[in-house]
C-alpha cells in the first residue's frame, strides 16, 4: 500500500518543518517521533545558508547598486534600500532627484527571502513582480527592464557575468532574475535571539522579560515562524480604529483593498517581519512611529488593547533589539 | 533475383523510416511520464498534509504559520508543473487534462484565499483564547469585599468559563449565553465603580473575538476542508495513468502493425527473409502478450486505485477520531492548569499532568506506527538478525506490558525453555510482541489473564499470545491485517487499526508465519512461528 507511505511521510514531514528529499535514509533512522519541540515553537531561528547561485547573485550585487538602470541615471536600488540602513532608508518616505516621495514607507529588503508575499499589503505573490513596480514606478527607478539592458549592455564586463550566469545572457529577464536571486540572498541568520534558540546564547534579563512579554501580550500570534513575521495577513487595528484615531486617511491606508476591492481586505496588511526592526526605524507602512517603543506601544493598544507602561515596551523593544542578525557573517 | 531482394530491402528500410518519423514524437518517453506522474502525487501528499496542517494550527498544536505557506507554495508550484502535460500524450488528451488541471488550479486559488483568511482570524481567536484561562485567575483574584464586585466577578468567570467551552463551537446554547453574557457585561455603567477596569475591558474584548471568530474560523476549516481537491487531484491521477496506458498500448499497436507490414514483405522474398521470418512471429507473440499484460495492468492500476481512496477514506476516519480526542483532552487540562494552578492541590495538578502524558504518549504511539507502516511501504524497514537472548527478551517485554496496563490484567509469560541465545531481529520481534499484548490487553475485561508462551520446535521459536477478550469476528479475520482495518466489535475502544498490520510485516520480514483463532466473546489466540536458528557462539 503506497499510501501507507505517503502518510507517513507526510506526517513526518509535518512533524518536523522539513522536507529533505535527500535524506531519507536519516529521517527513517531518526529515533523517537519528531513530534517537533521546535516546530511547535512560534518562532524558528532562520537556517545560515541558502542554496543560490553564486554567478547569478554577483550579476545582481552590481545590478543592485548600479544607477543606470534607473530611467534618468540617477537612482538604484541601495538610494532606497540601503544595506547599511537597514535595509531601508531611515525615512518615512523617500526624497529623491525629480521624484514623487513613495506613498509608504521604505521597507527592509533583508530576509524577503522568508516574505510569503511582498509590499506592505502583500499585493505581490512573487518577487519579481515587485522587482517589475519597482522598476517602473515613477517615484523609485522611473524606467523599464528594456531600457536598464540597453544602458548596461555596452558594459562588456556585464556581458561576460551575464553571459556565465544565463545561457541566453542579458536579456530583461535574466537582469530582472538576478536582482531576485541576490534579494533573495539578502538574509540575516545568527541574530542573538536565534543563537539564544539554539541553545547558543543567553539573552539578558530585560531581554528575557522582553520576550516573555511578547509571548504573554500575544505579539506572537502574528509576529511568529522563521521570519517573525511575513506569513499572514492582518488588519491594523484588530482591537480599535488605529486610521480613525490617527486620521488623515490616505489611499495607502486601504491596505490589502487596493489589490483585492473586498471589504474584508480593509486595512489589511501583511505582518511584517520584526527581523533587524531596531535598524529600520521609522515603523509602520505610514512610518508614523519614530521610535521602536513607539511603534510597539501602538501595537500593543491597536492590536491587543492593552495600555504598555514605559517600562513594559522598552522591555519587549530591548527583546526586539535581539532580533538583529548578521549579514555575511558581520553584525548589521 | 538478387535485384528484387535489394528493392525489397530498400523498401523496408523506407518504410521503417517513414514510420519511425511519423510516430517519432508520439513514442512513450517514459522520463517524463514518471516526471509527470510524481507532480501529481507531491500534488496529492500536499494535498494530504494541508489537512493535517490545518488541523494543527487550528487546534494551537502549531503556533506558527510556516508550514501551511511552504505547503500553499508547494501546491502552487506543482500547479504550474502540472499544465505541462507530457509531449507524447495526443493531442486530444493533453487538451483533456489541461481542462481538469486548469479547473483544479482555480479551486486551489479559491481555497488559498480561504486559507488565508483563515490564517488571518485563527492567528487573532487563538490568541483570546490563550489569554482567557490567565484573565480568569485574574478576576479570581478581585476582591470580593463588595457584593456589586463580587456579583461582576461571577458573571464574568462564568463567561469565560462559557467562552472555553465554546471549544465544542456547534453549540448554539453556549454561544447564545455567551453572546447573552457579554452584553450586560459590557453594558454602560457596568464597570464604572469596580476595580482593575483595564483587566475587565479586556476579557470582554477577548471574549468577543472568540465570540465572533470561533465559528468563522470553524466555517472556514469546514469549506477548506470540503473542498474535494484531493479527490479530484485523484481522479486527474487515474485520468492520466488511463491516457498514458492508452499512449503505450498505441504506440505496441503501431509497432504490430509494422511487424505485419515486414512479414508481408518478407513472406514475398528470398529464404533469407523466410528464415527471419520466424524470430518475427516470435516478436509478435511476445508483442502480443505484452498488450494482453498491458490490460492486465490497466485493470490492476484501477483496482489500486479503489482500495487507495478505501484505505484514505480509513485513514482520515481513523485520524478525525483518534486525534481529535487526545488533542482536546490536552487543551482542555492546559489551560485548566493555566488558569488554576495556583489554586489546586499537588495530586489534583498531577492527574491533569498525567492525562497530557497520557494523551500525548498515545498520540506517539500512533504517529509511531504510522511511520513504521510508511518506513516497510518504503523497503526501508529491514531484517538485522543478531544475537538475542530470548529468555531476557520475553520477560522484559511482559514486564514493560504488565507497566502499561498498570496491573488491570494477569499477565503471565510461560516459557521459553532456558537455552543460549538465538539469532533473531529484537526490533522487529519487540514489534510483534509489543503489539501483541497491548491489544490483548486492551481488548479483554479487566482482571482478565493475558498468556504468552514461547516454546521452541526445531529450528523455529513458536510465540503464542492468547487472551479472553471480545474475540474477532469471522467476517474480519481476512481483512484484520490490513492497515487501518479494526473488527467490526472494537465498540468504544480506541485504536489506529495498525497494530496487527504492523505485526504482519514484522513476520514477513522474518520470513515467518502468523495464525489466529478466535471466537466472539471467549478470546482470541495469536500464534507466531519465526525462524530463528541457535547463536553458535
Ligand atoms: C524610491 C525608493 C525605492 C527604490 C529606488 C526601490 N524601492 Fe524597493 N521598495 C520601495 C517601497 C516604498 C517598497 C514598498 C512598496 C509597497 O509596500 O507598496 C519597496 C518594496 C521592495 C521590496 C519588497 C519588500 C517587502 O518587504 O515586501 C523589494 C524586494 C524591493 N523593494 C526591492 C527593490 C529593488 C531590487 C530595487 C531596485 C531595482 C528597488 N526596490 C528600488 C522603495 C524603493
Ligand atoms: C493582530 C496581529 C498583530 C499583533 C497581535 C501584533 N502585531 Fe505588530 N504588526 C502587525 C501588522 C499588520 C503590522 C504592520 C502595520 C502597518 O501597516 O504598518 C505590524 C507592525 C509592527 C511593527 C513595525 C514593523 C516595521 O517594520 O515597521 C512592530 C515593531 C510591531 N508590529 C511590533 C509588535 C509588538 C511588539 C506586538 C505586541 C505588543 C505586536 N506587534 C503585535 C500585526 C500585529
Amino acid at each position: 500500500m503506497k499510501l501507507g507511505g505517503l502518510i507517513a511521510a507526510t506526517l513526518w514531514c509535518a512533524g518536523c518543518g522539513i522536507v529533505d528529499a535527500q535524506q531519507p535514509a536519516q529521517a527513517a533512522s531518526s529515533a523517537g517521533l519528531p513530534v517537533g519541540e521546535l516546530r511547535g515553537a512560534a518562532i524558528v531561528p532562520l537556517p545560515r545558508g541558502q542554496q543560490l547561485d553564486t554567478r547569478k547573485v554577483a550579476v545582481g550585487e552590481r545590478l543592485y547598486t548600479d544607477t543606470r538602470l534607473s530611467g534618468d541615471g540617477l537612482v538604484s536600488c541601495q538610494s532606497c534600500h540601503a544595506l547599511g540602513k537597514g535595509g531601508a532608508n531611515g525615512e518615512s518616505r523617500s526624497n529623491l532627484p525629480g521624484r514623487p516621495p513613495v506613498p509608504v514607507n521604505v521597507p527592509s529588503v533583508f530576509n524577503v527571502a522568508y516574505d510569503f508575499r511582498y509590499a506592505w499589503n502583500g499585493r505581490y505573490e512573487r518577487l519579481e513582480d515587485q522587482l517589475d513596480f519597482a522598476m517602473t514606478a515613477a517615484a523609485a527607478m522611473a524606467g523599464t527592464w528594456a531600457r536598464a539592458v540597453q544602458a548596461v549592455a555596452p558594459d562588456s564586463s556585464y556581458m561576460a557575468a551575464f553571459a556565465d550566469a544565463y545561457p541566453e545572457g542579458l536579456t530583461e529577464r535574466s537582469m530582472r532574475d538576478a536582482l531576485v536571486a541576490y534579494c533573495r540572498s539578502l538574509t540575516t541568520p545568527d541574530s542573538r535571539f536565534d543563537q539564544y534558540l539554539r541553545g547558543e546564547g543567553t539573552l539578558g534579563e530585560h531581554e528575557q522579560r522582553g520576550y516573555e512579554a511578547f509571548r504573554a501580550y500575544g505579539c506572537i500570534s502574528c509576529h511568529q515562524g522563521q521570519n517573525v513575521g511575513g506569513n499572514m495577513y492582518q488588519r491594523f487595528g484588530v482591537m480599535f480604529d488605529y486610521f480613525a484615531d490617527r486620521g488623515d486617511l490616505r489611499p495607502a491606508d486601504l491596505g490589502r483593498y487596493n489589490a483585492t476591492h473586498l471589504e474584508r481586505d480593509r486595512y489589511m496588511f501583511r505582518v511584517p517581519s520584526l527581523r533587524n526592526v531596531e535598524k529600520t526605524a521609522p515603523y509602520f507602512h505610514d512610518g508614523s512611529a519614530k521610535t521602536l517603543e513607539e511603534a510597539v506601544t501602538t501595537m500593543a493598544r491597536y492590536q491587543l488593547g492593552r495600555e504598555l507602561t514605559a517600562p513594559q515596551a522598552s522591555e519587549i523593544a530591548a527583546f526586539l533589539r535581539t532580533l538583529t542578525g548578521k549579514y555575511r557573517g558581520e553584525p548589521l | 533475383m538478387l535485384r528484387y531482394t535489394q528493392a525489397l530491402t530498400l523498401l523496408l528500410v523506407l518504410a521503417f523510416g517513414g514510420y519511425r518519423a511519423w510516430s517519432w514524437p508520439r513514442r512513450v518517453d517514459s522520463a517524463s511520464s514518471e516526471r509527470y506522474d510524481q507532480t501529481l502525487r507531491s500534488m496529492l501528499a500536499l494535498q494530504i498534509e494541508l489537512t493535517a496542517e490545518l488541523m494543527k494550527t487550528r487546534s494551537g498544536l502549531v503556533s506558527n504559520y510556516d508550514g501551511l505557506v511552504r505547503i500553499e507554495a508547494g501546491l502552487h508550484d506543482h500547479a504550474q508543473r502540472a499544465q505541462q502535460a507530457p509531449r507524447f500524450l495526443p493531442t486530444a488528451a493533453r487538451e483533456q487534462l489541461r481542462r481538469t488541471v486548469d479547473s483544479l488550479e482555480r479551486a486551489r486559488r479559491a481555497t488559498e484565499e480561504l486559507i488565508e483568511t483563515f490564517k488571518t482570524n485563527n492567528a487573532v481567536l487563538r490568541n483570546s483564547i490563550r489569554f482567557l484561562p490567565v484573565a480568569a485567575a485574574e478576576i479570581d483574584a478581585l476582591s470580593d469585599a463588595n457584593p456589586e464586585t463580587r456579583a461582576y466577578k461571577q458573571r464574568a468567570a462564568a463567561l469565560v468559563r462559557d467562552v472555553l467551552l465554546l471549544h465544542d463551537w456547534n453549540d448554539q446554547a453556549i454561544l447564545a449565553r455567551v453572546s447573552e453574557s457579554l452584553r450586560a457585561l459590557a453594558a454602560p455603567g457596568a464597570t464604572d465603580r469596580l476595580p482593575a477596569k483595564q483587566e475587565l475591558s479586556l476579557v470582554l474584548l477577548h471574549a468577543g473575538i472568540v465570540r465572533e471568530r470561533a465559528p468563522v474560523v470553524d466555517e472556514l476549516v469546514r469549506r477548506i476542508l470540503s473542498e474535494p481537491t484531493p479527490a479530484r487531484t485523484e481522479a486527474l491521477l487515474s485520468r492520466y495513468t488511463v491516457l498514458q496506458r492508452a499512449a503505450v498500448l498505441r504506440a505496441e499497436r503501431d509497432a504490430q502493425l509494422l511487424f505485419g507490414l515486414a512479414l508481408c514483405s518478407v513472406l514475398s522474398g528470398s529464404a533469407w527473409i523466410m528464415l527471419r521470418m520466424r524470430r518475427t512471429a516470435q516478436q509478435l507473440r511476445v508483442a502480443s502478450d505484452q498488450l494482453s499484460q498491458a490490460v492486465a495492468s490497466l485493470r490492476v492500476e484501477q483496482e489500486k486505485q479503489r482500495e487507495l481512496a478505501e484505505l484514505k477514506s480509513r485513514f482520515v476516519s481513523m485520524t478525525s477520531h483518534e486525534f481529535r480526542t487526545p488533542l482536546s483532552t490536552i487543551m482542555s487540562s492546559s489551560e485548566m492548569l493555566a488558569a488554576y494552578s495556583d489554586k489546586w492541590s499537588v495530586e489534583k495538578k498531577e492527574q491533569h499532568f498525567q492525562r497530557i502524558r497520557s494523551s500525548v504518549q498515545g498520540m506517539t504511539r500512533m504517529l509511531d506506527g504510522i511511520l513504521l507502516i510508511g518506513r516497510s511501504d518504503a523497503g526501508m524497514l529491514s531484517f538485522n538478525p543478531a544475537r538475542l537472548d530470548l529468555g531476557k527478551f520475553c520477560a522484559d517485554a511482559v514486564e514493560s506490558a504488565v507497566l502499561a496496563c498498570r496491573a488491570d490484567h494477569e499477565i503471565v509469560l510461560e516459557g521459553p525453555e532456558p537455552e543460549p541465545a538465538v539469532i533473531a531481529d529484537e526490533a522487529l520481534l519487540r514489534h510483534m510482541v509489543d503489539n501483541l499484548l497491548s491489544n490483548a490487553v486492551k481488548y479483554s475485561p479487566r482482571g482478565s489473564k493475558v498468556l504468552m508462551k514461547v516454546s521452541r520446535e526445531g529450528q523455529d521459536v513458536v510465540l503464542d499470545v492468547r487472551d479472553q477478550g471480545i474475540g474477532i469476528p469471522d467476517a474480519d479475520q481476512k481483512r484484520l491485517f490490513e492497515t487501518f482495518h479494526r473488527g467490526g466489535n472494537v465498540g468504544t475502544t480506541s485504536g489506529s487499526g495498525l497494530g496487527l498490520s504492523i505485526v504482519k510485516r514484522a513476520v514477513d520480514l522474518h520470513g515467518g508465519s502468523l495464525a489466529l483463532e478466535s471466537a466472539v466473546g471467549v478470546g482470541t489466540r495469536f500464534t507466531i512461528r519465526l525462524p530463528c536458528p541457535r547463536s553458535e557462539a
